[in-house]
């Protein structure tokens, strides 16, 4: 391959370019998006806020409307990619938790939908609504919010 | 157990699905679980009186939320419980909660009605086996015979969280009274001298803090339960008790660590008592002629024990855990020889060492298997708190097997 002739870039050419777009394209959408009710008066939110509501700590949004809460299930990719890289915690961690919470009463626990689509039709007919996917898809009555890093 | 369910406790839980389908609310939500489990003891009566092998370990729950409107979430959870001796059917909690403060980086609520506890990592969902490491909690912090005082409470709580850049930190203020069975009359004055037994309103504070990467946690918590007990009398039984005060400062010092594939968990308990009266006499006895019984009012009983949990997580659902506790009725006679130079009494049930392992298994998110034992050195977790009688758990090592199935939805 690598050898007589020297480096054919054209032969590469197809190779390097699915590379680029695996890079640039794909890559980043395998971040979690949060995304919202349309309603939701809120164009960004910090880690440590969607931490907060995950946890079960923070139930209404500043404006004093009630948070709905949705989830994948526990098994699910995006669930799991969530709750490490959003929340910063390991998925025993975050099930225990919500054991706790559910079985004590101190938190409502979170609706399940059974995939990101199902997830992303909830919340655009759930006022108050918040959940997370992996793939973007624009859609009426759902908005998606920019995460940022507070310091 | 159906005479159990039929009592008019649970009429107060089906109030809350009753409101909703009245409603035609949607906002109604149920949870729940039951479990079955068997235990062998070798010695002593830890657990079940009659028999070394018990099937007395059923646990059923069920819990209601509904959204009563955008603010206020009424939540309740009945529960029967047959676990060895006692057999009881309770509200386990039945409270208004209301989170009035809602910021970015902090919020503060509101509880009201029967509150569960929050102080140590367990007592909140002690008999959740979905929710706590294994069948039997570690008795050198999770004392069943002192369960009715650290379960749910009557009364108000306040609680909050506040995010800072190094951390996250959860605060509750209580005050409530904790309501009583007959099985904490029977654990503080042991079973001879059953008899009426009262709690009055104690004050609770409770902080966990959070390590920002979320990989720790250390918690603070404090109580002071206080318990007023009437021994019956029997005027023809050889030996009587006066009434008598009994206080609890209670502090307990939790530390989690959480790792990929473990975690370690330690927790401290210390307990100051204050026992005042229960003296003992024999009835139709002039008093010049009572002989002479041990003292039991003290200003000062210190109690403390703790306990080191290592769990290594095989796979995501098969769990394997270590344990090692300890606890000591008198932390200034830990082996207890002062209290049998004074006594007579076995000096081993004023301590207990306990080392445990155990097997979770989660068959799928529903269902799970334990499967644990325990090796004990000592009696004192499972000895009255005022009790003269240790002819029943007369064994200073002994043994305890369980398997537990829990269904949980």
């Amino acid at each position: 391959m690598w050898g007589g002739k020297g480096l054919n870039l054209k032969y590469y050419t197809p190779q390097l370019i699915t590379f680029l777009i695996f890079f640039f394209i794909i890559q980043p959408s395998y971040a979690i998006e949060v995304v919202v009710h349309d309603s939701v008066e809120l164009s960004e939110i910090s880690h440590q806020q969607v931490k907060s509501i995950y946890l079960g700590q923070q139930t209404h949004w500043p404006n004093g409307n009630l948070i709905k809460l949705f989830k994948l299930p526990s098994t699910h990719k995006t669930h799991h990619l969530f709750v490490k890289n959003t929340l910063g915690l390991y998925p025993y961690q975050f099930n225990r938790r919500w054991q706790k919470l559910v079985f004590s009463g101190f938190a409502l626990k979170p609706s399940v939908a059974i995939d990101e689509q199902e997830l992303l039709d909830l919340i655009a007919k759930t006022p108050g609504a918040i959940g997370y996917v992996e793939n973007k898809i624009i859609m009426e009555g759902v908005r998606y919010v920019v995460l940022f890093d507070e310091k | 157990m159906l005479c159990y369910l039929m009592k008019n406790k649970w009429i107060l839980l089906c109030i809350l699905p009753g409101i909703a389908f009245a409603n035609q609310q949607k906002d109604l939500s149920f949870a729940g679980f039951a479990s079955q489990g068997i235990s062998y003891t070798s010695e002593n009566q830890f657990f079940d009186e009659e028999d070394n092998v018990s099937l007395n370990m059923t646990i059923l729950a069920l819990q209601a939320n509904y959204l009563f409107n955008d603010k206020i979430r009424l939540s309740g959870q009945a529960m029967y419980r047959n676990w060895g001796k006692i057999e009881s059917a309770r509200i386990d909690f039945l409270m208004a909660d209301y989170q009035f403060v809602n910021q970015q980086n902090f919020n503060i609520g509101i509880r009201l009605g029967r509150i569960k506890s929050d102080l140590g990592l367990f007592n909140s969902t002690r008999d959740i086996p979905s929710a706590r490491p294994s069948i039997f909690l570690p008795q050198s912090v999770y004392q069943d015979t002192l369960r009715d005082t650290t379960t749910s409470y009557d009364g108000i709580s306040l609680y909050g969280n506040q995010v800072f850049e190094f951390g996250r930190l959860n605060w509750t203020l209580a005050y409530g009274r904790y309501p009583v069975s007959d099985d904490l009359s029977e654990s503080i004055l042991g079973k001879e001298l059953s008899g009426d037994i009262d709690t009055e309103s104690n004050a609770q504070i409770n902080t966990t803090w959070e390590s920002a990467s979320g990989n720790w946690t250390v918690s603070l918590g404090y109580e002071n339960p206080q318990a007023y007990a009437e021994p019956l009398v029997d005027m023809n039984a050889p030996v009587a008790m006066e009434a008598g005060d009994i206080k609890f400062d209670r502090y307990i010092f939790s530390h989690q660590y959480f790792a990929e594939f473990w975690d370690f968990t330690f927790e401290f308990i210390y307990q100051d008592t204050e026992i005042k009266g229960f003296d003992l006499y024999v009835p139709n006895l002039p008093l010049v002629m009572q002989p002479e019984f041990p003292e039991v009012t003290t200003d000062s009983l210190v109690n403390s024990g703790f306990y080191g949990q290592w769990r290594y997580f095989l796979k995501e659902d098969l769990i394997l855990m270590v344990r090692y506790g300890r606890y000591f009725t008198d932390i200034d006679d830990k082996d207890g020889s002062k209290y049998y130079q004074d006594t007579g009494m076995p000096a081993f049930s004023r301590y207990s060492y306990d080392l445990s392992a155990g097997i979770k298994w989660k068959l799928s998110p529903k269902w799970q298997i334990n499967f644990e034992g325990h090796f004990f050195e000592g009696t004192a977790a499972i000895s009255p708190t005022i009790k003269f009688d240790h002819s029943q758990n007369n064994e200073k090592y002994w043994q305890l097997w369980s398997m537990q199935v829990s269904y949980s939805f």
